[in-house]
C-alpha cells in the first residue's frame, strides 16, 4: 500500500472511531430516576460503597425500610435521601427538615416564647416577626453585630444558660454535615444491629472502605 | 575538521526486529484484542464509545500536531491509534466524554509531539496521560464510582480498594480464576489477565516487545508482593493476586515496554522491568495510592537513561587525531 492509501485509511479509521465513539455515548441511558444497582459515596472519611440491589434484592428488604414513609408521601417517590438530609446550606445545616434550622421545635416544643429570640418583635402589634437579616447585615457595627455574630451570641448564649444544645465547644453539631452524615448512619447502623447482620456503628471499617 | 556533531548516535547494541514501525504498532494493536473483546463483551455500548471516542480523538489530535508543527501527517503509522487504545483500556467503562478527550490530548500532545513525536518522548504518554488525569480528577477514575450502574456475579468493589483497606481477607470472595478470566472490576482492557498475558507472549515471541522488560517486571511484582505476603499474609495478598489485578500485566506488557521510554540494553532492561515491578507493590502495599503501575512506571520511565548507561565496554578506544 502506497503512504498515501495509507494515510487515507488512517483517516477513516479515525473517523469512523469518532463516529461510532458520538454515537455510544449519545445512546447512554439516563439512570438517575431508576433504582440504582449501587450508591457511591464520597466523604471525609473513606468513601462508602452502598449495595442498593443486594439490598433490596438479596437481602429481601421491603422499599418502605429505607425510603421511609414521609420520603414517600412527600414526593410520591423514592426520592434521594440527600435531597432532604442536606449537608450544605446557607443556614445552619445543622436540624430539621431540609437540614435548616429547626425553626418549629424550638419554638413549639422547647417552650420557648417568640421575643426569647425575636428581640425588637412586639407581640402585640399584630404583624410577625422578621428574619434576623431583615437588620443584621452581613457586617457589624460597634452597635450592632453582624449576622453571624448575632445568631452565635443568641443561639449559643441561650443554651449555655440552659446547659442544652451545641454551644462554642461543638460548631460541628451546628456545622457540620451531622444531619446528611446522621440520616445514613442512623438508618444503616439501625437496621444491622436490629438485624444482627451487616456493619454495626463501630464497624467504620465495614462502609468506610472504598 | 568536519563537524563531528553531525551525526550523533547513540551506543550499540541496536535492535531491529526487521519490521517497519507501523507493522509494529499495528501486531501490538491486535495483541489487546483479547483483552478489548473482554471488555466489551462485560461492560457494551459504553466501553465501545470510551474506546473509539479514545482512538478517534488521539489520531485527531496527532493529525492537528502534524498540521501545527508543520511535519508529515503520520497518524497512518498507526502509533496515536495504539496510544489511544491503550489509554481507554486503562479507563473505567463509564468516562465521562471530555475526561477522554482531555486524556488523549495529554497522552498526544504533551506525552509525545512535545518531545518531537514518536521516538523521542523520555515518558510513556499513556502513562503521563493517565496520571495527570488521576491527579487532577480522580473521582472519574475511580473504578467504583464509576461502574455503579453495573450488576455483575462476582464482588463489584476494585480489588486493590478492597485489599488496601482489608489486606488479604478483603479478597477472600475472588479466586485467582477469577482474576485470569476477567471476573473483577477495572479498567475496560485491564481486567481480562488470561487475554493479556496471550497478547504479551505472542508480542515477545515476535519480538515486537521486548521480553525482558515485560518478564522482569512481573517478577518484579512477584517477588516483592511475596516477601509481603510471608510477613504478613493477613496484611499482604499473595504474589498471583498482585499480578492478575489492577494494570499489573497491561503495564507490563504494554506500557513498560514501549520503545522510546525503555532502555536498549540487557543488563538495564532487567534493572529497569524489575524496578518497575518492586514499584508498584511498594506503592500498593505501603503508598496511599490504590494502584501503583503508572506511577511505577513513570518513574522507571524517568532514571531510564540512567540505567541505560549500564553496558558492556566498548573494545578499542576512540581516536580524535588518527
Ligand atoms: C437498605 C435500604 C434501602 C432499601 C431496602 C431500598 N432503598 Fe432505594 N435507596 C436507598 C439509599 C440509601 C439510596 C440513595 C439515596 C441517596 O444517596 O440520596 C436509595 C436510592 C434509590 C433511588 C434513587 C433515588 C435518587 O433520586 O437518587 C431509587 C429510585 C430507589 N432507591 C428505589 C428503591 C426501590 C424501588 C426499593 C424497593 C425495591 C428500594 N429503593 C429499596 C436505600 C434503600
Ligand atoms: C422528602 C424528604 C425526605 C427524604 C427524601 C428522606 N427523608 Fe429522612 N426524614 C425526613 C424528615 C422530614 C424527617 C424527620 C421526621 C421524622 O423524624 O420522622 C426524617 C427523618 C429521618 C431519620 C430519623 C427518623 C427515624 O426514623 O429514626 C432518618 C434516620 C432518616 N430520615 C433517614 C433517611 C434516609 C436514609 C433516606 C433515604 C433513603 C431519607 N431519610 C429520605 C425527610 C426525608
Ligand atoms: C430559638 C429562637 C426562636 C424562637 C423561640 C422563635 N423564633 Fe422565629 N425565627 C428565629 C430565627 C433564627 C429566624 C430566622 C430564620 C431564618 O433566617 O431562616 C426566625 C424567623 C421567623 C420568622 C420569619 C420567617 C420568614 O421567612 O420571614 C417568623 C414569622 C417567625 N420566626 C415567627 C416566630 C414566632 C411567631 C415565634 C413564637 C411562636 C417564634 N418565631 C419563635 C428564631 C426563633
Ligand atoms: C427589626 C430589626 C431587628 C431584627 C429583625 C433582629 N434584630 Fe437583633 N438587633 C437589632 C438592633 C437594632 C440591635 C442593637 C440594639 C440592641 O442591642 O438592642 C440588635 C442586637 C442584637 C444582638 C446583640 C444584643 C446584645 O445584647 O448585645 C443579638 C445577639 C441579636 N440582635 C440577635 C438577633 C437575632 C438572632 C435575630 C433573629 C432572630 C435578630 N437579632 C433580629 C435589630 C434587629
Ligand atoms: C432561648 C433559648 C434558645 C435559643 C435562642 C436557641 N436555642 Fe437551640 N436549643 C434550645 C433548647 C432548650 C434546646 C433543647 C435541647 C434538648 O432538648 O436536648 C436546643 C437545642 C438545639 C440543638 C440540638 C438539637 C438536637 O436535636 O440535638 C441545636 C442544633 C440548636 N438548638 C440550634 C440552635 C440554633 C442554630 C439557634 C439560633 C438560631 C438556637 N438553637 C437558638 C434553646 C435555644
Ligand atoms: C448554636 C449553633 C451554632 C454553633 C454552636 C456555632 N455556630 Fe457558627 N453559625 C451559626 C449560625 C446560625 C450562623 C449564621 C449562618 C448564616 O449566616 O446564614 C453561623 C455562622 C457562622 C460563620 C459565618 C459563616 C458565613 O457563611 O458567613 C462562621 C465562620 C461560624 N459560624 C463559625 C463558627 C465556629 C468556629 C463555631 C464554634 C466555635 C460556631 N460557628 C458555632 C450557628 C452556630
Ligand atoms: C432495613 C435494614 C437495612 C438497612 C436500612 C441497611 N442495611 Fe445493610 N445490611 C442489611 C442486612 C440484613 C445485611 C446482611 C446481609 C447478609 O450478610 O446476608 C446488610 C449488610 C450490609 C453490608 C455487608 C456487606 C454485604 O453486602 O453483605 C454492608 C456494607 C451494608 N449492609 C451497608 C449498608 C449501608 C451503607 C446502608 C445505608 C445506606 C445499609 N446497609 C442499610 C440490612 C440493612
Ligand atoms: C453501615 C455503614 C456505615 C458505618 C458502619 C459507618 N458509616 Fe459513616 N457514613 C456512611 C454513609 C452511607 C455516609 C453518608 C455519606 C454521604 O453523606 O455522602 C456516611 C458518612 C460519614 C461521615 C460524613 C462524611 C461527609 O463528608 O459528609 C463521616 C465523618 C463518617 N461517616 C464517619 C464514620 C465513622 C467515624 C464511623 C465509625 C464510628 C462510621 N462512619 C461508620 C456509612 C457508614
Amino acid at each position: 500500500m502506497s503512504d498515501k492509501k495509507k494515510r487515507k485509511v488512517a483517516y477513516v479509521i479515525a473517523l469512523v472511531c469518532l463516529v461510532v465513539g458520538i454515537v455510544c455515548y449519545a445512546a447512554l441511558p439516563d439512570r438517575s430516576q431508576q433504582e440504582p444497582v449501587r450508591v457511591y459515596y464520597e466523604s471525609t472519611g473513606e468513601n462508602v460503597l452502598f449495595d442498593h440491589q443486594s439490598h433490596s434484592r438479596d437481602f429481601q428488604l421491603g422499599c418502605l425500610d429505607c425510603h421511609h414513609e414521609i420520603a414517600q408521601k412527600e414526593n410520591g417517590s423514592h426520592a434521594s435521601c440527600v435531597s432532604c438530609h442536606t449537608a450544605e446550606s446557607s443556614l445552619v445545616p445543622a436540624l430539621g427538615e431540609g437540614g435548616l434550622f429547626d425553626h418549629e421545635t424550638h419554638s413549639q416544643y422547647y417552650g420557648l416564647s417568640c421575643t426569647d429570640c425575636h428581640h425588637m418583635y412586639d407581640p402585640e402589634s399584630g404583624t410577625s416577626p422578621q428574619n434576623c437579616n431583615a437588620c443584621h447585615m452581613e457586617t457589624g457595627d460597634d452597635y450592632m453585630p453582624g449576622l453571624a455574630d448575632s445568631y452565635h451570641q443568641q443561639c449559643i448564649g441561650c443554651h449555655q444558660d440552659f446547659g442544652v444544645g451545641p454551644t462554642m465547644e461543638n460548631c460541628n453539631d451546628c456545622h457540620g454535615p451531622r444531619k446528611r452524615a446522621d440520616a445514613f448512619h442512623d438508618q444503616c447502623t439501625g437496621c444491622h444491629e436490629a438485624a444482627k447482620q451487616g456493619p454495626v456503628r463501630d464497624d467504620c471499617m465495614g462502609c468506610h472502605a472504598y | 575538521m568536519p563537524d563531528r556533531k553531525k551525526l550523533t548516535v547513540s551506543y550499540a547494541p541496536f535492535w531491529h526486529d526487521g519490521s517497519s514501525i507501523s507493522t509494529k504498532q499495528y501486531h501490538i494493536i491486535a495483541a489487546t484484542m483479547l483483552a478489548v473483546i473482554a471488555g466489551l463483551l462485560r461492560y457494551g455500548a459504553p466501553a465501545l464509545g470510551v474506546l473509539s471516542l479514545s482512538v478517534g480523538s488521539a489520531m485527531v489530535w496527532e493529525y492537528l500536531m502534524n498540521l501545527a508543527t508543520r511535519r508529515p501527517v503520520s497518524i497512518a503509522d498507526g502509533n496515536a491509534a495504539l496510544i489511544g487504545l491503550l489509554f481507554g483500556m486503562l479507563l473505567p467503562a463509564v468516562t465521562p466524554w471530555w475526561v477522554v478527550i482531555v486524556g488523549t490530548l495529554v497522552a498526544v500532545v504533551i506525552g509525545k509531539q512535545i518531545y518531537g513525536g514518536i521516538g523521542g518522548n523520555p515518558f510513556n504518554p499513556v502513562a503521563v496521560a493517565y496520571a495527570i488525569l488521576m491527579i487532577s480528577w480522580p473521582i472519574y477514575l475511580d473504578f467504583n464510582a464509576a461502574l455503579v450502574n453495573y450488576s455483575f456475579d462476582f464482588p463489584a468493589a476494585y480489588p486493590l480498594v478492597l485489599m488496601n483497606a482489608y489486606g488479604a481477607g478483603g479478597i477472600e470472595a475472588f479466586s485467582l480464576t477469577d482474576f485470569l478470566m476477567g471476573r473483577q472490576t477495572g479498567g475496560i482492557g485491564a481486567t481480562f489477565g488470561l487475554g493479556l498475558i496471550v497478547g504479551g507472549i505472542y508480542l515477545m515471541a515476535r519480538g515486537f516487545i521486548r521480553w525482558e522488560i515485560a518478564v522482569s517486571f512481573l517478577a518484579g511484582i512477584f517477588v516483592s508482593a511475596l516477601c509481603f505476603n510471608l510477613y504478613d499474609p493477613e496484611a499482604f495478598a499473595s504474589p498471583g493476586v498482585h499480578l492478575l489485578t489492577g494494570f499489573s500485566l497491561i503495564g507490563a506488557f504494554f506500557l513498560a515496554t514501549e520503545d522510546s521510554s525503555s532502555p536498549v540494553n540487557f543488563i538495564p532492561m532487567l534493572i529497569y522491568g524489575a524496578l518497575g515491578g518492586v514499584l508498584t507493590v511498594l506503592i500498593r502495599n505501603q503508598g496511599a495510592h490504590v494502584d501503583g503501575v503508572i506511577y511505577a512506571i513513570l518513574i522507571i520511565n524517568l532514571i531510564n537513561p540512567i540505567i541505560d548507561k549500564i553496558r558492556p565496554k566498548a573494545t578499542g578506544r576512540v581516536m580524535y587525531h588518527a
